[in-house]
């Protein structure tokens, strides 16, 4: 072949290539028929209201079975399970505040009753379970173990499948998509990561599968209206953010100096731009910031720098094993700002103990109760969880199962309010209860509601209570020093 | 061991192996993304393997990335920790132009390398005056500041920050690309046709088209790369690599093709970034860390630094070993569930091992096999 026959070929391949990617994008999408109204593999049971897991259920008292079940009272019951007005058009399903699901919006091969067999439920998650965060990695296991110990729901068992991503966003991709394929799945629960859960965020809206407790307090979970199959689990950093302010202004008053120690990450960042944009309206004045490596081994030089602006407040807006390394080197300098630290370094047994009483004094928001709070052995629920993972062999204060339980009932919760829906549990029933969810959770502080009203009220965890760490002969435990601070419906919608 | 017996090298039955050779691995590169579309699935000792469309497509990729990072250090001997930095780069290049700029994946091509590779020569300098660790040192700095770059105040509207970046356009397959009824016409073949699902989904269809599209890609680095590593350049940057006194006494004029090689190493890393990011439709800052560098390292090292071909099992090596590892949960004979970093262990056990046993790499190992089953007799000067 002469050169210029193969120059010649080359810029043909190299034309048909660019022609090729230019222009496809999403509104080639292929035109979707309407999806089956009722699937030909819909469950043969009509999704009793009560059924045999109420009696597994893990509250072992009369009243506390009944909290456990769907609707305890006719008022909840209402809330719990709303019958939106039934549209006119069978393939929109209503969220709540003008949010939609347009099922003819859904690929054709799209199944309603995907992952729901005869019986089994079945869902998928990708977590790191490699890597720095690898101690979140068996929150997933968590859930399955409440489960295991729940019992069937709607005659069926829920199955967790879960896959390590290393907290690496191109593995959760590969990892969702290859669940799709194979695991046969309802949807997602508890894929942890913000950018994780931003990078098949768009893959799994397109193809109409649930993607439930994003595991991140990104605000972007509460949007109805743009991703219907997504809603977050956690509460918005923003929010938090908010209560940090709220409190710091409240103990110490306008004019107070901040100092920022956060995390170079999605969490750390958010944290870090919400209190910055709340502190001026309150008077406060964040006279410094340091943004510290996710992967370094240590925060105390960090700490150390941040000394030297004498802050009145030093805001620890990381997790894991850099809280303790923080606190425990505010402890040994002359500096004594209060210290407030992220929910993630709530779990006591993990962050605190190691410390012992240099721990004293710290604070944060507190949303869910920690098994290891002394003051809450009494506590219903701890004592539910504590005997429930030590039955199946799983020591209560190491890793995170404990969390697991936490996100175990709330998926509970839905998935008996979808039961009760026309249609039984499927995709957009289970979307629908998750949208519009109301229960008192027994996990969570002062049993505040988890609930949900579509674009009215996107996010599920709006309450939280500042609490100050105790250490001394009695043990560890967390003492409230505000009332729960609620802002339940007040948050409204992403972007909105 | 028999093999097919001696031919001589250029010979007519050298060729026709070669061609043979040749359109055996154009049949494997065709056949496998419809093979496996649906995601293969084996069970192995009681552990569920997978092998999908997404990870072979994000390893050609990685095959590409550890195909400029060869240039640099297999062929030129200078150490680059810091290549996931152009691979990112050419990432968040692309992303940004596809986002804000409306362009196809593919023409942002034409900002990434001479973008990436001006990055490359400028970047390539201070590798004139230290080498070994020192140069090591500073490229992993530049690796480890990735992220950290892109979370800045000032680019991270742009950049999306922490929460990485989603490229608003997918890559849809056009509707005259015949996937679906080459899905038909496989299905219907015995043997294979169990494997190959009956009609292509839109989401598998999709991933079908980005696997063709990446792999054309490749193949175009990969000639291009072969064809400057094979020419004057390629001899001069071995000669550099391996004796540089005497590379300076032929004529070679080092400090140019010194920089050079970074300047190509890196453009080649740019458009691995663009592959990836046309892969995901997502980049994230931390996938482009100091992580990343040590992976295309390992992939470099157990493939085989200073060949091409290396860079294929590299690639290949670093995304399904992990994968496959943490999907093992339970080791024949005993009841052990395996959870938690034993991927990344294994694949740091297997790079011991092949330093022991292939101190080559993969490369060195297909070669003794080729030459023991195919053995070519070297072809004698002439005159």
């Amino acid at each position: 072949m002469s050169k210029s026959w193969r120059i010649l070929l080359a810029l043909l391949a190299v034309f048909a290539l660019v022609a090729s990617a230019c222009g496809n994008d999403d509104d080639d999408a292929p035109v979707t028929e309407p999806a089956p109204a009722a699937a030909t593999e819909a469950p043969d049971e009509p999704a009793p209201a009560t059924e045999p897991e109420d009696e597994a259920a893990p509250a072992p008292e009369p009243d506390d079975e009944e909290e456990a079940a769907p609707a305890p009272e006719p008022d909840d019951e209402e809330e719990a399970a709303p019958e939106p007005e039934e549209p006119s058009d069978p393939n929109i399903v209503e969220l709540g505040g003008g949010a939609t699901i347009d099922m003819t919006e859904c690929p054709s091969e799209w199944d309603n009753y995907q992952g729901v067999t005869d019986s089994e439920i079945r869902f998928g998650s990708s977590l790191p379970r490699s890597g720095a965060l690898a101690g979140f990695g068996t929150i997933s296991d968590g859930v399955q173990l409440y489960f295991d110990h729940v019992g069937p729901i709607d005659g069926r068992n829920v199955v967790m499948v879960s896959r390590d991503d290393g907290y690496v966003p191109a593995r959760t991709l590969t990892n969702v998509e290859e669940m799709i394929d194979v695991e046969n799945l309802l949807g997602f629960a508890g894929i942890l990561g913000s950018p994780n859960n931003l990078a098949v965020q768009d893959l799994l809206n397109e193809n109409c599968i649930p993607q439930l407790l994003n595991l991140t307090g990104l605000p972007e979970w509460g949007d109805p209206s743009n991703y219907p199959w997504t809603t977050g689990a956690l509460m918005s950093y923003e929010t938090e953010a908010r209560i940090w302010c709220q409190h710091v202004s409240e103990e110490l008053g306008s004019g107070s100096t901040v100092a920022i120690l956060s995390l170079d990450n999605d969490a750390g960042e958010a944290w870090r731009v919400a209190f910055n944009e709340c502190a001026p309206g309150l008077g406060l004045d964040v006279v410094d910031e340091i943004q510290h490596d996710p992967q370094a081994d240590s925060v105390g030089a960090d700490v150390i720098n941040l000394a030297a602006s004498d802050a009145d407040v030093l805001l620890v807006a990381s997790s894991g094993a850099f809280c303790p390394q923080a606190v425990a080197t505010v402890s040994s300098l002359p500096w004594e700002p209060m210290v407030m630290v992220a929910n993630g370094c709530q779990r006591i047994a993990l962050f605190w103990v190691p410390i012992g009483p240099l721990a004293n004094g710290i604070r944060l928001v507190n949303t869910q109760k920690d098994l290891s709070d002394s003051s809450l052995a009494d506590d219903e629920w701890v004592q539910f969880v504590r005997g429930a993972l030590e039955s199946q062999g799983v020591d209560p204060d190491a890793e995170s199962h404990a969390l697991g339980y936490i996100f175990g009932e709330i998926l509970h919760e839905v998935l008996l309010d979808a039961a009760e829906m026309d249609g039984g549990i499927n995709r957009t029933n289970v979307m629908r209860a998750m949208w519009q969810m109301s229960f008192d959770s027994r996990g969570a502080i002062g049993n505040t509601p988890r609930a949900m009203d579509g674009a009215n009220d996107s996010y599920m965890v709006e309450a939280g209570r500042i609490e100050e760490l105790v250490v001394d002969a009695d043990g560890a435990r967390y003492v409230p020093i505000s009332d729960v601070i609620d802002y339940e419906g007040e948050t409204g919608t992403f972007g909105g | 061991m028999r093999g097919l017996g001696v031919v001589p090298a250029g010979s007519r039955q050298h060729r026709q192996r070669q061609i043979i050779g040749w359109a055996l691995f154009a049949l494997v590169v065709v056949l496998i993304p419809f093979l496996i579309a649906d995601t293969y699935s084996p069970t192995i000792f009681g552990n569920r393997y997978t092998v999908g469309l997404g990870n072979l497509s994000q390893a050609i990729g990685m095959m590409v990335a550890i195909l400029g990072l060869n240039i640099a250090t297999g062929y030129s001997g200078k150490l680059s920790l810091g290549h996931s930095f152009f691979v990112g780069s050419g990432a968040y290049l692309t992303a940004v132009l596809v986002n804000e700029f409306h362009w196809s994946y593919l023409s942002t091509l034409g900002v990434v390398v001479p973008g990436l590779f001006l990055f490359g020569v400028l970047f390539g300098l201070p590798a004139l005056r230290i080498q070994g660790l020192y140069l090591g040192l500073l490229t992993f700095a530049v690796a480890a500041v990735f992220p950290s770059i892109i979370r800045l105040d000032e680019v991270k509207d742009r950049t999306g920050g922490s929460n990485g970046l989603q490229i608003e356009s997918d890559l849809v397959a056009p509707s005259w690309a015949p996937l679906n009824t080459v899905t038909e016409w496989l299905h219907a073949i015995p043997g294979v046709g169990s494997r190959v699902p009956d009609g292509l989904t839109s989401r598998q269809e999709e991933a079908v088209y980005k696997y063709f599209l990446l792999v054309i890609v490749a193949l175009v680095c990969f000639w291009l790369v072969r064809n400057i590593l094979a020419g004057r350049v390629g001899r001069a940057l071995v000669a550099i690599r391996d004796n540089p006194l005497g590379a300076a006494a032929s004529g070679v004029n080092l400090a140019a093709y010194k920089t050079l090689s970074f300047g190509i190493s890196a453009a080649v890393g740019g458009v691995a970034g663009t592959m990836l990011a046309m892969h995901s439709g997502f980049v994230g800052p931390d996938e482009f860390g100091f992580a990343m560098a040590i992976l295309l390292i390992v992939g470099l090292i157990v493939g085989g630094a200073g060949t091409l071909h290396g860079a294929v099992v590299g690639g290949l090596a670093i995304r399904f070993v992990p994968e496959w590892s943490s999907q093992t949960q339970t080791l024949p004979g005993t009841d052990t569930a395996l959870e938690g970093p034993y991927g990344t262990a294994i694949l740091g056990a297997l790079l011991i091992i092949i330093i022991f046993a292939l101190p080559g790499g993969a490369a060195q190992g297909f070669r003794r096999i080729k030459a023991r089953l195919m053995p070519v007799a070297p072809q004698p000067p002439r005159g």
